[in-house]
This record gives C-alpha cells, structure tokens and sequence, in this order.
C-alpha cells in the first residue's frame, strides 16, 4: 500500500485509457505523456498497460507500506526518499516506511510514478484511467490509499520496445496537415510557421495557445476529433486538444500532432513556446 | 444499395477521415454505419462516428495509405445494409415544467404556449446520429422548425437530466454542464452508466421520443420504488 500524504494539485491513476469506447462518447483518455509513462513500465518490467501513477506539476507526499521498486519519469521535480535526492528514470528500491516527495522543478509538467506490478485500482470499461465523468472520483486525495501487487510481476525485461527519444527535447511539434488545412491561405499558412505560446488553459482536455490567427471559417458538421488535433477556433485561438477530449467537435481541424509531440505539449507549461513543423505524409 | 462518392483523408499517422457529402440525413447516417459494420472485422483502436464522417483510427501507425485506402475502398462496395432488428426506438421520460427550465421564456420568444411546445417536442421521433461531446450525450436529429431557437447568449450551468433546446438541435444531458441550451425539461433517466459493460444503451441509428410525465412520476422514478412504513 501507499498513503497519499500530500497529492499536489491533481493526482490520478493511468494507464493506457479506454480504446474503442468513441461510440458511447467516451474517449480514449490515458497518460498525458504515453512515453514517459512507458518508460516507467519498461525500466520496472512491468506490462506496457501497467497503471502508474500521474502527478501535476510536482508536489505529492507519499508513504510507502511495504516494500517493493519504484521508477519516476517525466517530469523532474527533484524527488527524494526520505529527503535523501534520488534519480528519475532509475530503479529505486523502496522498504517499509520510505517516504517519496518532491522538491522545486527542474523541468516538465507530468511526473509517473512506476510500481513493481502496477497499480491495482478498481478497472472500470478495461482501464484504471481516472476521468472526470467515467470513473468515480476522478482524482485521488491526501488519505488515499493506493494498492499495488508485489511479487506478482517478476520479469525483470520490459516486454515492449520504446522508441529512443527524448520529450523534452526543443519546442518543435510535427505535424502532419489536418482535413480542414486547405481552409488556411497562404497567409494563415505563414502565420502557423511562428512560434506559439501556451495560455493559461492548459489540462487534460487540451491546451489553448495565446496566438491568434484570423479566419472566417464556417463550423464544420461535428465530425471526429483525436489527441493531437488542432483546432482552430472563429475567435481565431488554436486549441490542441489532449487526452481527455471530446471524441467529435465542430471547428476545423487544421493541423494533426504527431503523438509523441503529444507526449511533447503535455511536458510544456504555461508560457512555453512551440512551433509547428509540418511533416510530408506519404499519400 | 447506392454508392456514395465518400472520400478518404489521412488523419495524423494512424487514422483515416472517410467522409460522405456534408448533408445531415438518415441515408448517410446508415450508410456510414454500414460501413463501420463492415469494418468491425478489421483490428482497430476505434471509429468515431460523425454526422457524415467516419474516423477510422488504426492500431498502429499507417505505412502505406494508398493500400489502406484500397483495402477501405474494397470494404465498403462490400458492406450490407444496417439491419432494421438491431435498431430500437427508447422512449425516455421527461417531465416538462416551468420551474428551474427557461420553458416560460422559450414560450414567450417563439410566441407558442408551454403545451404546445410540449406536444410538439414530445411527438417527434428523434434519430440518434452519434453520441459525443460528453459520454452518453445523443446528438438528435428531426427536431420540429417550428422550436428552433438560438443559444442564449449568456451560458449557465446546465443541471444533470436537462432536456433542451439549442438551434436546431435537441437533446439530454448526462452530466451538468455548461452551456447555453434552452432547458425545457428535465429526465429522471440515468442515459449514461459507466459500471455496465455497456454504458449507455442508446446508439448510432436508434430513435428516441421523449414521453411527458408528471412531477410526482418523476420523483418516483428518480428516487427508485422506495418501501412504504406507516408509524404505529
């Protein structure tokens, strides 16, 4: 077991999320960042859909009930045991009685911890992904209790490859065009070539960007939307949508992330810059 | 059955947009689901159902779109017709009232009384396109002309079970929400239930009508049948 001594301003259980629900309006949801959280998984020796859990912008106390080995990436928020530094993206054993926190932020937004066998929360529609709407409580609280399997897990190599790639690696998202790109004239074009700077609003659900690009474009008859869409808005905002999105929507959709640049946005905060760099598809 | 000249868009790396011509109809809406029918076969993470889209998202990153188009292409001169057996018509429960909605409101700008906007909403059956925006939330077509009715311009919260009104559209809320739909009823209904395997039993393709009930039906239903006890 772990106790939740502290949970930070927004804890929650996830794993790989729901696939296949859309027709019920439900999304995928999942990790923020797919990759990190996989990491996690696979320096463990988990099962790729092991749950992990995901902190928000640092914070976070945790007691430790028993022994077992843990594993934290993304986001570095400077983590220690027992006040003693430890390092991401390493196996850590844990005994009896650890206790994990985490200090002043080095880098990212979402932070994975990774437990020998998983987390062992209830599964709701195949997934231990907390979701506002779906599962009960969408987040967990300082007094949380959280079960995980030891010993049930004893493979030591991870069962799935993960590509070598680095999510905090510059500003740049590729993209490919979306359906409705050929609504952008060349001058909207040029204008998605500057950088953009992330709003305030940023969460599970997307991410809005502070720079506008002017359009008179007709909605759309409510069509389907992924992680990764960007969509253009007649305010003239751009909105990537996340994870947690919508599984249809009504506005444009001009540009499509690539997913490990989702993982990417998911690591900017508030401020950040990015750029858009499109990528030839092969049609 | 009639071929539509639906076109094939790659969506990111791992999805294709198929899209039918932009018209909102029952046509389109059983062709689309024809093809999705005949697509199950296939191994996929998802399709999402639009009003004339079809958004089919692969398991793993599309390498060749010219072949996956071909294979699509073939799929859908092969699909059969939606069968009528599998489609259903629920009736969903509304309790029409003035207080706590923008009924009273909605009466007077469109100049028709409360009972006949409630004879004209609750006489409708309403085709279900797709379900979206929130989970269980039923994206209905065949809403009446004479009660279209713009948002209001100012958004508020939209209680759980509200029945509404907005544009041309008409439909039930699972969850509160924001928004800036004429509420005209509310359902005691729970459409959407996360702890079944299946979670909301209304899909692409069923129709719903709504059936007026009273106040006391719907606190009754809301509340369950609760056991009478008399004091001795």
């Amino acid at each position: 077991m772990i106790e939740v001594l502290h949970s930070g301003i927004y804890l929650s259980v996830q794993d790989l999320g729901r696939k296949g629900m859309s027709s019920f309006g439900i999304s995928r949801g999942g990790a923020m960042d797919f990759h990190s959280y996989s990491l996690a998984n696979s320096i463990i020796g988990n099962d790729q859909n092991d749950a992990c859990l995901e902190i928000t912008f640092g914070g976070g106390k945790f007691l430790f009930k028993n022994e077992t080995q843990i594993c934290l990436t993304g986001a570095d928020f400077n983590p220690m045991i027992n006040g003693d530094a430890i390092e991401m993206n390493e196996l850590i054993q844990i005994i009896e009685g650890d206790m994990l926190s985490f200090g002043k932020r080095k880098r990212g937004v979402y932070t994975y911890i990774g437990v020998k066998g998983g987390i062992q929360s209830d599964k709701l529609l195949n997934s231990r992904s907390q979701c506002k709407q779906i599962t009960a409580k969408f987040r967990l609280e300082k007094g949380d209790y959280i079960s995980f399997d030891y010993g049930n897990n004893v493979s030591v190599e991870a069962n799935f490859q993960l590509d070598n790639v680095d999510v905090f690696d510059g500003n740049r998202m590729d993209c490919y065009p979306g359906p409705e790109f050929h609504l952008l004239n060349d001058d909207q074009k040029r204008q998605l070539t500057k950088p953009f700077r992330l709003s305030k609003s940023c969460n599970r659900i997307g991410v809005v960007l502070e720079e506008e690009i002017p359009n008179d474009f007709p909605q759309q008859l409510s069509s389907g939307v992924i992680p990764g869409t960007v969509q253009l808005t007649p305010s003239g905002k751009l909105i990537v949508l996340m994870r947690d999105c919508q599984t249809t929507g009504g506005y444009p959709r001009i540009l499509q992330l690539d997913d490990f640049s989702v993982n990417k946005l998911s690591q900017k905060f508030t401020d950040d810059y990015i750029r858009f760099s499109l990528v030839k598809q092969n049609i | 059955m009639k071929n539509y000249n639906i076109t094939y868009k790659p969506f990111g790396s791992s999805a294709i947009l198929v899209e039918w011509p932009a018209e909102i109809n029952e046509t389109i809406l059983l062709d689309i689901l024809a093809f999705k029918d005949q697509l199950s076969e296939m191994e996929l993470e998802d399709m999402i159902v639009g009003y004339c889209s079809l958004t089919v998202i692969f398991l793993t990153p599309i390498s060749d779109f010219k072949k996956r188009k071909k294979q699509l292409q073939h799929l859908y001169t092969s699909r059969k017709a939606v069968k009528f057996s599998n489609r259903k018509i629920w009736e969903i429960p509304v309790f029409y009232g003035i207080e706590n909605t923008d009924l009273l409101e909605f009466s007077k700008a469109k100049g028709i009384s409360v009972e006949s906007i409630i004879e004209k909403h609750s006489s409708t059956k309403y085709l279900v396109y797709f379900l979206g925006f929130q989970p269980g939330f039923m994206y209905l077509g065949g809403l009446d002309q004479d009660l279209h009715h713009p948002r209001r311009g100012n958004p508020k919260v939209v209680p759980k079970g509200s029945v509404a009104i907005g544009g041309s559209q008409t439909g039930i809320y699972p969850f509160e929400s924001i928004g800036g739909w004429n509420v005209i009823g509310q359902s005691p209904v729970q459409l959407f239930d996360p702890n079944q395997d299946v979670p909301c039993k209304m899909k692409s393709g069923d129709y719903v009508k709504f059936v007026p009930i009273t106040k006391s039906e719907y606190d009754k239903i809301l509340g369950g049948v609760k056991l009478k006890s008399i004091a001795l």
